[in-house]
Order: structure tokens, then sequence, then C-alpha cells
């Protein structure tokens, strides 16, 4: 039933005070009504305080009716219904749709096409739920849904007009671009409001990972990852007496980070895409090496006071902080066996491993952020990729034909500087303690557990422990398989008698052989790699690349290190074939992760022989079937 | 209730259940060693690994077993989050965030499971969370017991109960030969020893262990 203010008035007493009324916000109000709205507001005020309607209307120089309507806009109307309040005192507020009554307009009778839009949905069947189905469609990402924009929605509206045979004559058609600016306008109310209904619907319960209200201390949660380094270097390679520079890919960075004190731990460059579980093994063991200062041979590039990384420095091995948790995204070679092994064996790390929820790297949001350093600097260089391919600071096109000016070596000295001089920088986070400060305090003074000794030793020396099962050959000679070839030795014939699987300990940096342990762990002896893997020292990932290879190429190879070197040269115009001749020349002459070669050493890899007279006789036995096997046999798994 | 449910399990013998590669890759995964489950724990979310750490704690808890049973229920297959004994009580237990478990054959496995001397219950995630100190500081105990597995130190806690620390009570770093990092470690696992066997009371429910923690004899 319809009542008049005074009854709305009578019906809701505390709608006499006006500090009862809600608010609406002035910055929500369009600027030139909003003189209207006050003028309005002050009017209400004075009605509902009890004074004249021609007080009012000679104050204001307005009639008694007008001052009546305003009342009545504000609060008369069906007694079911809330009354508009506030809102009707905006100027040219419409307190309820506007439905048009008139016909729609068409060529004979042009008569304004007010409401049109409106009354054309109401009319027409079954309009109104076919645009909402191809709105839904799109907000709920359907597989036959179109990602709507106004041009298409517009079509959509006339196909449907049409085949439902709607007059040629008649509105849209005749009012081409209004016709079209109410649909862009309808979509995007519509959009809006299908929208907010979806989400309302949903659980909005989503996975997010619970914080943790208790201060982690130092040591007590440590971040892990990975990211490439933005920046593509170049090598000098000297090749048929000829030097020339060559582009190499960009590497991949792998730190980590203590959460408590944001300090860089370790880190380890990989002269690949990505990491692999070893890797990531030396990453974990580096934060106990004890680091020295590295002499830069780039110019420029120095240490500041106090910059380096905890081992060795803040701590020995024999009061090493133990680690609590280590945090790793869920990438396959973080979830590797021997990843979680190595941290949660009560003889190594003993702490939690943690992969956290896929796509939530804020999780980790310490080890981002120190990628986020980094990259303000890797991005300085004129050769950098830049975050996108989009991004201003890329490398140009002019540029990219060329090498880089920025060699590897520099790089790596770059990425060695920044972390080490990262630690010895004031942070507000921290009340303007550097991180290595902030970690030596809280080693002096909390209680962080500490390493049993062996654990520690453990993690500093680089050699990895793994079991495999004795099989016999042909002759009943023993033999274990370990990265797809078969390992012999005298050592295997003294514990074949006695179990079915042998424990041993490798060098992932140098797998030509294995030193067999029995079941005590007491080193028994070694066994060897087949003689074609003998001739230089390579690692997992390299033997890996080379059986992979061989098996794709069907090639029939009696020397495979050489071999596999001799290939990539080949193909070294490649920026990716450029980084693996450096990998792989590091680890045929054993030099450290951090440095290139110079050039003059470069001229050595080239004389890599494929004869096997580089073996010292002092060091390594004389060949001999009972070694080495007749040929290159694969392992039989 | 549906009465046609088919509910079985393979064995009744609690096994840690191995967690899928797919479930690895799509949950909060963690692994950790335990004391009172002396093998690699696995945990699909943090309040599972903080559940764990608790009944650690507890004295009443003999052992438990994460993961325990594959149950086949109609055509699903379930894998409840923990399996706990206390004294003769053997309780099978579901974490879920806000205590939510609405499956339409929860009655009917409770009735299985009742028929079969477990009881069921379901804990939720923000229960654990209200623990978290004193789940951290017992996960933080755990991880030295595990490491320091093979140390021999019943002489070191025989000298502690009866001769170091006062009948009073003393401060947790005042036990810790600090000067020594060996000596340092072995007082520090046999306080730790003495705490999970209950000889020892440490208050680890409000802030983070740390040397001015207050240490007493439970008698």
């Amino acid at each position: 039933m319809y009542i008049k203010w005074r009854e709305r008035l009578d019906q809701h007493p505390y709608l006499w005070q006006f500090s009862n009324w809600p608010l609406v916000p002035l910055n929500e109000i369009p600027a030139k009504k909003r003189r209207g709205y006050l003028r309005n507001q002050t009017i209400v005020c004075l009605v509902l305080s009890g004074k004249t309607f021609s007080t009012i209307a000679t104050e204001y120089n307005l009639s008694e009716g007008n001052i009546y309507k305003i009342m009545s806009r504000c609060l008369a109307g069906d007694d079911t219904d809330d009354p508009p309040l506030s809102k009707a005192l905006i100027p040219h507020f419409r307190r309820s749709n506007y439905n048009r009554k008139s016909p729609l307009p068409n060529l004979t009778n042009s008569i304004g096409a007010q409401g049109a839009f409106s009354a054309l949905l109401d009319r027409v069947p079954g309009l109104r739920r076919h645009l909402d189905d191809h709105i839904l469609a799109d907000l709920t990402d359907k597989a036959w849904g179109q990602n709507i924009k106004a041009n298409s929605f517009h079509s959509t509206l006339l196909a449907f007009l049409e085949q439902n045979d709607w007059p040629r004559d008649c509105y849209p058609y005749t009012e081409v671009l209004r016709g079209y600016e109410s649909c862009r306008v309808y979509l995007k109310k519509r959009r809006h409001e299908l929208a907010l209904g979806i989400t309302l619907k949903r659980d909005t319960s989503s996975r997010v990972l619970d914080r943790v209200k208790s201060d982690p201390t130092a040591f007590s949660e440590i971040q892990i990852d990975h990211h490439y380094v933005d920046t593509p270097s170049s090598v000098l390679l000297e090749f048929e007496g000829r030097i020339r520079a060559q582009r190499v890919n960009r590497i991949s960075l792998l730190v980590a980070r203590d959460v408590a004190t944001t300090v860089n731990l370790s880190y380890v460059v990989t002269l690949n895409s990505k990491p692999n579980q070893y890797e990531i093994l030396i990453c974990i063991d580096r934060i106990y090496q004890p680091w020295k200062k590295i002499e830069f041979h780039t110019p420029g590039f120095k240490y500041i006071l106090g910059a380096g990384y905890p081992a060795g420095n803040l701590f020995c091995l024999e009061s090493a902080p133990a680690i609590g948790r280590i945090l790793l995204d869920n990438a396959l070679e973080n979830t590797a066996n021997s990843v979680k092994n190595h941290i949660t064996s009560a003889d190594h790390l003993g702490a939690t491993f943690s992969a956290g929820i896929p796509k939530l790297p804020k999780d980790r949001n310490w080890i981002e952020f120190a990628f986020k350093i980094l990259c303000e600097g890797s991005h300085m260089f004129k050769s950098t990729s830049g975050t996108g391919p989009t991004d201003p600071t890329r490398e140009s096109a002019k540029n990219s034909k060329k090498p880089p000016v920025i060699s590897l070596t520099a790089l790596e000295e770059f990425i060695e500087m920044s972390l080490a001089n990262e630690n010895a920088k004031p942070r507000a986070t921290l009340k303007h303690l550097t991180p290595l400060t902030d970690l030596e305090y809280l080693l002096s003074s909390a209680y962080i557990p500490r390493l049993p000794i062996n654990n520690a030793q453990a993690l500093a020396s680089s050699t990895r422990r793994a079991k495999a099962r004795i099989h016999f050959n042909e002759n009943d000679q023993p033999y274990i398989n370990f990265f797809y070839r078969k390992y012999r030795g005298k050592s295997l014939y003294k514990i074949c008698l006695r179990q079915k699987y042998a424990d041993f300990e490798f060098d992932e940096n140098d797998i030509r052989w294995v030193t067999v342990l029995d079941s005590d762990f007491k080193i028994v002896g070694m066994a060897y790699a087949p003689k074609s893997w003998q001739s230089h020292p390579h690692s997992t990932r390299t033997r890996k690349f080379i059986h992979d290879l061989r098996k794709k190429l069907k090639a029939d190879i009696k020397n495979n290190l050489t071999w596999y070197f001799n290939y990539l040269l080949e193909h070294k115009e490649l920026p990716g074939r450029a980084r693996e001749i450096v990998r792989v020349y590091r680890e045929f002459t054993n030099q450290s992760y951090q440095f290139t070669p110079t050039v003059s050493s470069y001229h050595q890899d080239t004389d890599i022989s494929s004869d096997d007279d580089w073996l010292d006789d002092s060091e390594f036995p004389e060949w001999s079937s009972e070694y080495f096997g007749e040929d290159d046999e694969d392992a039989s798994i | 209730m549906n009465t046609n449910t088919k509910i079985k399990v393979n064995d009744w013998v609690p096994t840690q259940i191995p967690t899928p590669k797919s479930l690895r890759m799509s949950t909060d995964y963690h692994e950790q060693h335990f004391v009172k489950f002396p093998h690699v724990a696995s945990f699909h979310s943090r309040a599972e690994l903080y559940h764990a750490a608790i009944k650690e704690s507890q004295k009443r808890v003999p052992w438990f077993v994460p993961q325990p049973f594959r149950f086949q229920i109609g055509r699903t297959l379930y894998t409840p989050d923990c399996f706990v004994q206390e004294g003769s009580k053997k309780t099978i237990i579901e974490i879920k965030r806000g205590g939510r478990f609405d499956k339409p054959w929860r009655e009917d496995f409770e009735e299985y499971l009742r028929v079969n001397g477990y009881h069921f219950q379901v804990i939720s995630n923000e229960e654990l969370y209200e623990q978290e100190i004193l789940a951290e500081n017992w996960l933080t105990i755990i991880r030295v017991l595990v490491r320091g597995r093979h140390y021999d130190t019943e002489h070191t806690e025989r000298r502690l109960i009866e001769e170091i620390i006062p009948a009073e009570g003393e401060y947790f770093g005042d036990l810790l030969d600090r000067s020594i990092p060996a000596n340092r470690h072995i007082y520090e696992l046999s306080i730790f020893r003495l705490l999970h066997k209950g000889s020892l009371c440490i208050n680890l429910t409000e802030r983070n262990l740390n040397f001015d923690n207050w240490v007493t004899l439970c008698i």
C-alpha cells in the first residue's frame, strides 16, 4: 500500500533524526550534483527539525510544493519497500527503472530511442536469456564461449533478431549508433552483475597457506629456488687457430636464503636451463662449506665492507647451526628422492622438507625478493633479455646479432659480488642491521640447535651414497648398474657372496668410478665404469646427455666423452651449445664451477685427444677386462 | 544413511600409504622423521604436520601413523590423515579446514569403524594452528632427537636428574655447556630425551624455545 512521507515517519519514528539516515559519500556523487544534494539535505534537516514549509520555502526561494516533493521522494512509497532516503536527495535520482510504454521507433515513426534497448529485451522473447547465456559462457570459461567484446556482443544481438524475423525497419536497425552504445553499456553492467553472482556462489575458501604466527629464528626456515639470470653472455673460443666470441644462452642460478635474517647462504650457478637434483644438493651442502673471497678480474667489481657468506665466517663445522625446514617449490628436481632423503635423513640435515602449493610463490617471498634484487642489477646490461618480450630494457634486434660484450666470467663474478654484497647492506626490516650482523647476533644470543659433528662433516664432503643390486654376467663376474653403465671391480667380488645389494659412494662431478662399501659402510674398494667412459672426469648430467644423444643418433662410438665434445664443437654456433661446451670443458678439466677458462686454456680443449694415455698409472689401475669390460656395455635394468 | 555403501580395507595394520606424485605436487606437502613414527612421515598440509608434532608431545600417545589405511568406500578410495593409539583407544583422524567433512558416506564409515573397534575424529585446521607455537617448538625438539638417535646419553640424563637440575628448576641455557660444541649437543639431546619421556617440564606453549625457558623436574 502506498504511504505518504508523514505516514512513513509515523511508522518509523527513528527517521525523525536525520543522523539515522544512511549517508551517501560525497565523492560518489557527481561534482555537478553535489551542490543540489547539499541543499536538499539542509531542507530535509529543517523539515525534520520542525520548521514550517513556508519559512523554508521563503529562505530557499522555492515553492512549498517543491519541498513536499523532496520529502515525498525520500520517504513516500509502498509500505513494504524500503524508502530511498538520502539517495533521493541526489538531483535527478531515478527511483524506479524507466519502462518505455510507447512503441519502439521505426522508419516511419521516429519518436526517440529513450528506454528502447530495455524495451527490446522485454519484447523479443528469449533475447535477454540468450545474451545472458553468452556472457555467462565467457565468465565461466566454457569451451564453447567466446571472449566477448562490445563489437561481437552487438553482432550476437543482431544475429538473434535476424533469426527471430525482427522487422528491418524498426529499432535497433534504425538507430545504429545508439543501439550499439546501449548494447555496450548493457554488456558492461550485466557482466559485472553476473560475475558478482558467480563469485558469491563459489566457495570462497581459497587455498591460502596460513601464516606462521611464531617468529622464525635464524636457520629455522631456509628457502631455495632457481631462476634464469636474464642476461645472455659470451665466451671466447679458439678453434682452428682463430679466436672468436660466441654468444652463450642465459644461465640459471640456484640460491638458498634464510627467512629470519634474509642472509643469502649459498648459491650455485648452473650452465643449463635449470638445475638438476645434484646441483640442489650442492647448494644445500655449500651452506656448510667454508667460503673464501674471490679475486675479481672484471674492473669495478669489488666486495663492500663486511660482504660474504656465513659458512666459515660466522660458524665452523663443530658449531654449525641445524636447519629446521627447507622450503622449495614442487619442481620435479626438487622433489627427487635424493633431495628429500638428503633433507630428512637423520645422518644429514634431519630437517623438514616442504614443497609448497603450486602457483603460490609468495609463500617463499624472501627467495623471490632475492631474485628481484639480482634482476635489478642484471637488467643494467645491454644484452639483458628483460622480464619478458615487452620489456623496454630488452636487448635490441641490432645488438642481438652480435655476441654480448659481457663475458660469462664477468657475469659469474657479478652474481658472486651481488649476493655477497647484499648480505652486508643494512635492511629496514632488520632494524637497520645488515643480514650478516643480525645472523651473528642470533647465533650468539638465541637458541638455535647445532648439527652433530658427524652430520656436518657428511654435508661438507661432496660424496653421495647410493645402493644398487649386484648382478652377474654370463662369466659370473659381478657388476652393478649405475647411470646407464655397468661398473665392475675386484671389490664387488669381496661382497657379492655375502650381500645382494652394494652400497657405494660417488662424486657426482666425476662418476668414472665409485667407492664400494660393505654392510658396515667401510670402504672395500672401487668399481669402474667401462673404458670408453674413463678418458675424462664427467658428471651425471653429462653421462645422461651422451646416453640420450647416442640413442637418438644411433652412433657407434669408441670414446664417448671426446666424441661428445667434438659433436658440440661442430654445432658451436648455437648459443645453447656454446654454454654446454663451457660446462663440459670445465668438467673435463676439473675446474671449479665459478670460472670460465681463459683463452689460453681454451687452446687445450681443442687438443682433447681420443687416446687414453692421459691416465696416470700411479693413480689409476692398468686396463684389464676385469675392470673395464671388453667394450662399452649398456646397463641392463 | 545409505545402507548399500560397501566399505572395505585391505589391512587393519596401520601402515603409511605412499603419497602419489600427483598429490605431492598439488598439496602443501611436508616430510619429516619422527620419534613415535620412526620413518619419514608424509603430510599433505601444515596442519597435519602440527598434529603429528603435538601427538609427539603427548606422553599418553605411544605411537602414531600418518596416512594409515586405504579404505574403499563404494567406488572411492579414502586415506585418513592419521592413526593414533592412546592406551587401548584407537582413533582414526581426519584433519580438515573448519572441521568440515560432509561426505554422504560418513555415518556408514563411522559405524564400520566402530564395529571394528576404532573411533573416528575430525579435527579442524584452525584448532591445530591455535597450538602453533607448541607444535613448532616440538618440531625443533624432534629434529634434535632424530639427528642424535645414535648417541648414548643415559649417563648425562641420570646426572641431570640426580645432580644438575635443582628441585626449583633451572634456565635451559644454564644447563647447556655452550663452551664446548660436543658437550652442548650431548646436554641438549639429554634434556630433550627427558622432556620426551616426560621426566622434565618446560612451558612450550607461549613462545619459542630459548635459553631463558625454565626447566623443572616432573614428579
